[in-house]
């Protein structure tokens, strides 16, 4: 199980996590939904170990948890210039697995022989997810995996992502587009002002997505009438 | 680690044969400028102290050392990030030093030179800031939205060179190696591509000279105090600080062009600053200087046509 308790992270005198607890149960996909700088990608840094926790402690299988064993797609990834997409995966992928990028690209058909610089934002992001499974590591971090992707990728990618889950890879998706987490996790942390809100199953999604739209529209419902 | 260094090597070479080549015809001009910097450079090297030319290269490899980006990415790759600067800043080192030794054959350069760049791979580099709270530079900078960027990303390297630069103007190189280092980091402003919306709302008439102007002429507004105190202090050397400032003019100029004749709509930044860092050259050998002003017209008239391309109706 990968066991997060305590966690607690600020910029300065700006709290980001504040005391975050999370359990994570191996092989499952847990989705953490929230607002635009509600700490999701802090989270994530904290436990790739980009960032420093000042508190807390993340536990893997009982043992503290090394960034090696964590793939992690960002929101904005990093290409160098004037690479191909396939001398991009070639970096990524370590020597020691028999990760095919030919076969992979099949699925989503990339120009693998082109520039980076000349893709998409979507076809950027496919390059950076197909360059973090080519690192073959037990837990998949995406953070904010669809954004950027049309339709038809976005399709490959949720079928890819419960293929992963059968292989038994453990996933943390996070997302501000509530469908996508819903169709995708076995559960959901509601992350807000630094601490997890609410954890839901699945079996209480529909309820999850009808209380939260309710409560966003509470809190909006006043500005509206205003603008309009 | 080895095949991971190797095919890192290959990509090396590969990036910097497709970064030249999008330089295009211009390598006829830039290659030789190239190919007489590099001996300039060679010689000058040649003819300093062994811990003289190690603490320069030291000092332009930190530079170079404390911009990168991409030490996360390699930190995923599963490597040593160290060890990988460790060893591409030797191979480019070795382009250096190796002619170097030859000019002088002084084992002991070489031996310093290596030893202190290795160091710098061992150094941190720059953190992305995660400060949230930005200082309000629009009036400053008039919503010139290039500059307010760059400050804000570059204040912490930019006010000591803009500061040495005032404190140091009783010397003839302080005042001038002040600008031109700040000059670097200004280009540097113009990589980013501005969305189509943005862009469309400033098109006018004569849009890239009206920028050029109102740009360069903020560029001089901010080294008033060092012109100043340079005249006082250098009056008869005026000219240095003109060819400075002339250059600085142009380079600025060139800096907008060259944005604006990579743009593409939805492209975030222009895909090279290859041929702006090749004019740099003639910072170095400046009889090459009336070169640049051939590269200006020609980024111009791509500029424009790139332009009149993709906003027909805009008035341009």
């Amino acid at each position: 199980m990968l066991d997060i308790k305590g966690l607690t992270f600020s910029y300065g005198q700006e709290d980001v996590l504040r005391q975050l607890d999370l359990e994570v149960q191996p092989g499952s996909i847990h989705g953490i939904l929230g607002t635009n700088g509600a700490g999701k990608t802090s989270l994530f840094k904290c436990l790739y170990g980009l960032l420093q926790p000042q508190a807390g402690h993340i536990l893997w299988k009982e043992s503290p948890l090394h960034f090696r064993q964590i793939a992690f797609l960002e929101t904005g990834n990093f290409f160098y210039s004037y690479i191909t997409g396939k001398e991009y995966l070639q970096l990524c992928q370590p020597a020691s697995n028999n990760f095919s990028i030919t076969d992979w690209n099949r699925i989503f058909k990339l120009p693998l022989d082109q520039l980076v610089d000349a893709y998409s934002t979507g076809m950027k992001k496919q390059l950076a997810f197909l360059g973090t499974l080519a690192q073959d590591r037990p837990i998949l971090i995406l953070d904010e995996p669809f954004n950027g992707l049309d339709l038809e990728s976005s399709e490959k990618l949720s079928i890819i992502i419960q293929e992963l889950r059968k292989k038994g890879k453990t996933m943390l998706i996070a997302s501000h587009i509530l469908e996508t987490l819903t169709r995708n996790c076995d559960r959901i942390s509601h992350l807000s002002d630094g601490q997890i809100r609410a954890v839901y199953e699945a079996t209480e999604f529909p309820d999850m997505t009808l209380r939260l739209r309710a409560q966003l529209l509470k809190e909006i419902e006043e500005d509206l009438e205003r603008v309009f | 680690m080895s095949a991971f260094l190797f095919n890192l090597f290959l990509i090396r070479l590969k990036q910097a044969g497709r970064a030249l080549g999008g330089v295009g015809w211009l390598l006829v001009l830039a290659l030789p400028m190239a190919g007489i910097f590099l001996f300039v450079i060679w010689d000058k090297l040649a003819g300093m102290q062994a811990w003289e030319s190690a603490a320069l290269l030291a000092l332009v490899f930190f530079f170079l050392h404390w911009q990168r980006k991409d030490i996360n990415f390699l930190k995923k790759c599963d490597q040593v990030v160290p060890l990988v600067l460790l060893f591409e800043y030797q191979m480019v080192l070795l382009t250096l030093s190796l002619p170097v030794y030859l000019l002088n054959s002084s084992g002991e350069a070489l031996l310093w030179s290596h030893l202190s760049v290795a160091l710098i791979a061992f150094l941190p580099t720059r953190r992305e800031s995660s400060y949230t709270r930005a200082i309000n530079l629009s009036l400053l900078f008039n919503n010139k939205l290039e500059w307010i960027s760059g400050v804000r990303r570059h204040w912490p390297t930019l006010l000591p060179l803009y500061l040495a630069g005032l404190f140091l103007s009783a010397f003839i190189p302080g005042t001038l190696l002040s600008i031109v280092f700040i000059l670097l980091i200004v280009l540097s402003f113009y990589d980013e591509l501005e969305n189509r919306m943005l862009l469309e709302n400033a098109l006018q008439p004569h849009f890239l000279w009206k920028k050029w102007i109102r740009h360069y002429r903020l560029f001089l507004t901010i080294f008033l105090p060092h012109i100043g105190l340079y005249l006082f202090f250098h009056a008869r050397y005026w000219y240095f600080l003109v060819f400075i400032l002339a250059v600085s003019g142009i380079f600025l100029a060139c800096a907008i062009f060259y944005k604006y004749s990579a743009y593409l709509p939805g492209r975030r930044q222009a895909n090279s600053q290859t041929p702006i860092s090749l004019l740099f050259l003639t910072l170095i050998i400046p009889f090459l200087a009336p070169l640049s002003l051939i590269v200006l017209f020609i980024l111009h008239r791509k500029a424009k046509r790139r332009l009149h391309y993709f906003f027909p109706h805009a008035g341009y």
